[in-house]
């Protein structure tokens, strides 16, 4: 399977091109970069960075939902699985290869890969992995699943299942959940319509970054909340989600085990944001000064 | 429950005679514009057998000066005990510290900025005596300013104690306002300190669920205090109040799941300390509901933050400020 790596989140100048010399590295993959409409500047040096390179679309952001971005993403791909590059971020060419070898395995629509590769100053370490793999290797259990996110388990994803998620219909609490990341829609999809075209690679998909094996506290907020969400969105599928095709009633049989990552999911976050709250600096949300790039 | 304080003779307790000592602990940073209301308001506390402990938390404004004004020209019968930190220690420690300079089995909280009623102190020792609850809330007024202020709880709210189970089904309602707590020592005698790493605020979220482990919460519905608002109120460190709607709901929620998740930890701990029992572990059980409902809003508010490019920050406002709280 050959991955499509979209950089869809705000980036400042300096960290899009950064990005995109790093996937320079792997000539398999396909790029989508979608910058900020309001910076002009910024999309004609990206453009102009991407035009020696064919692989690559930019596109503008002009302020779409992410949802949005996706389904589009996921309209125009030319590659069999999509992968949202976090900012910072490169590929791990192990899990490439890997990815590489699934189209033997019915070129499956939800792929789960486990926690970043460490890569040293000088580059990636080959064959390293900092996270244990997922085993076994192949199908993977809602279990595993929620084990691995807090590794920081990459998802990535067929089109055609973005595609087919884009279309279902939705009610209001669902569509502010697929406004926060799509790995939520993904993760309930996986629970209800996905059974048995999932697949867990061995390798990881990312490689750490350079100098910061822990993250910022911006990335480990994210990470954690995003796990959090991805539970919150869990939680209304199982109470409100039809069984499913399997027979498998998921309100009896997952809401104890969901109870209790919920609430290591909730103590994740608490002890990422509570120093900065005993610190007396106050929460607030605004709009980015320097943009954080997401993560699936 | 334990009811023992029941067979204490009621008529010699409406005089003040004989009764428990009872302490109100006031708590004060930069609370300059305040204090003086706040303290003569303690002062003129009807309730005999009282302490009054005013624990500064090394205020760079006026408080202190106007409280040892105050101070120096009482001559009425409360014992007063005055105190003032070298450097500025938050408000748990300047809390803490105050609980330690009286022995009062039943402790109320008085900030430096709101002012109680003269006979409140007098009702929440009477109730404390009548129902044997480990902590007892009342209503409060609220606003800018006392001559405006709006009743703070829903004015069709009844007295009476509310369950622990009825606690599980919320985070916190206006019936849990700290500011008017009164609560007995053996609160922090059996749960210890808020661990502050864990519950850096929220100990108001807290309290109650430690009392209903113990001999009760009890919500009391008269307007005993008037409790203040202003910008510089701790209670606006908790989340963002000047933003929008959907930043405050985040912050707010995200706050409000933090001291979910302490009330868990409490409630477990309590059931490993002393035994689970079925009404332990359904509360457990009920939490854990509760906690779920508000990570989905939780969720909401943030997917559409981040969907609008939003981002996160802790950071420090311009008028850096740290009242007193539980």
């Amino acid at each position: 399977m050959r991955l499509e790596v979209l950089l869809l989140d705000d980036r400042v100048e300096r960290e899009a091109l950064a990005d995109l010399a790093s996937l320079a590295a792997f000539p398999e993959v396909y790029i989508q970069a979608w910058v900020p409409a309001r910076d002009v500047l910024q999309k004609d040096r990206i453009a102009q960075a991407a035009l020696d390179d064919p692989r690559t679309l930019v596109f503008t952001q002009n302020n779409v939902a992410r949802r949005q971005r996706l389904a589009h993403a996921a309209k125009v791909a030319r590659g069999e699985c999509l992968l949202v590059l976090p900012t910072g971020r490169s590929l791990n060419p192990d899990g490439l290869a890997e990815l590489a070898q699934l189209a033997a395995h019915g070129g499956p629509r939800f792929v789960l890969a486990p926690g970043s590769a460490p890569r040293s100053a000088s580059g990636i370490d080959p064959g390293a992995t900092s996270a244990a793999p997922l085993a076994p290797r192949g199908r993977f259990s809602l279990a595993e699943l929620l084990r691995h996110l807090d590794a920081g388990a990459t998802v990535a994803v067929a089109p055609d299942a973005l595609l087919e998620l884009d279309a279902l219909p939705r009610s209001a609490d669902d569509a502010s959940l697929w406004g926060a990341f799509s790995a939520l829609e993904f993760a309930a999809y996986f629970l209800e319509r996905s059974a048995g075209r999932e697949w867990a690679l061995g390798t990881p998909l990312l490689a750490e970054p350079a100098h910061s094996h822990a993250g910022g506290f911006a990335e480990q907020e994210a990470r954690a909340a995003w796990k959090l969400q991805v539970l919150a969105a869990l939680s209304f599928a199982v109470d409100h989600g039809d069984p499913s095709p399997n027979g498998v009633t998921y309100r009896e049989a997952r809401h104890e085990r969901l109870g209790g990552a919920l609430v290591e999911a909730v103590r994740t976050l608490s002890t990422i944001r509570n120093p900065k709250v005993l610190a007396g600096l106050p929460p607030a949300w605004a709009a980015p000064r320097v943009p954080v790039g997401g993560a699936w | 429950m334990d009811r023992i304080r029941t067979a204490i003779d009621g008529e010699a307790l409406r005089s003040g005679g004989g009764a428990p000592r009872v302490a109100m602990l006031m708590t004060t940073f930069r609370h300059g514009a305040f204090v003086g209301e706040a303290l003569r308001a303690a002062l003129a506390q009807t309730w005999s057998a009282l302490d009054i402990v005013v624990s500064d938390d090394c205020s760079d404004d006026q408080t202190w000066s106007i409280v040892t004004d105050i101070a120096g020209r009482y001559t009425g019968p409360h014992r007063l005990v005055l105190m003032r930190h070298g450097q500025n220690g938050g408000a748990a420690k300047n809390l803490l510290a105050a609980m330690e300079r009286t022995d009062a089995a039943l402790l109320l909280l008085a900030h430096g900025d709101d002012i109680s009623m003269p006979n409140r102190v007098q009702r929440v020792a009477e109730t404390w005596i009548a129902t044997g609850a480990s902590l007892i809330s009342h209503q409060a007024i609220s606003g800018p300013d006392p001559a405006e202020a709006q009743p703070f709880a829903a004015e069709g709210s009844r007295s009476g104690p509310v369950s622990l189970a009825a606690l599980c089904r919320h985070s916190w309602t206006p019936h849990m306002l700290g500011a008017t707590f009164g609560f007995e020592r053996r609160i922090f005698d059996e749960f210890g300190p808020f661990d502050r790493a864990r519950l850096p605020r929220g100990g108001d979220h807290v309290l109650p669920t430690r009392a209903a482990l113990l001999g009760g919460f009890y919500y009391l519905h008269e307007p005993l205090m008037f409790w203040r608002r202003h910008p510089g109120q701790m209670t606006h460190h908790t989340a963002d109040f000047a933003g929008g709607g959907l930043s405050h709901a985040e912050t707010w929620k995200a706050y409000d799941l933090n001291a979910l998740l302490y009330r868990l930890d409490e409630i477990r701990g309590f059931a490993g300390r002393h035994g689970s029992t079925p009404l332990l572990a359904q509360a457990e059980r009920t939490l854990i509901a509760t906690i779920a409902k508000h990570v989905r809003d939780w969720s909401v508010a943030r997917g559409a933050l981040e969907s609008q490019g939003q981002t996160l920050r802790f950071e420090r406002r311009q008028q850096q400020v740290q009242g007193a709280g539980a």
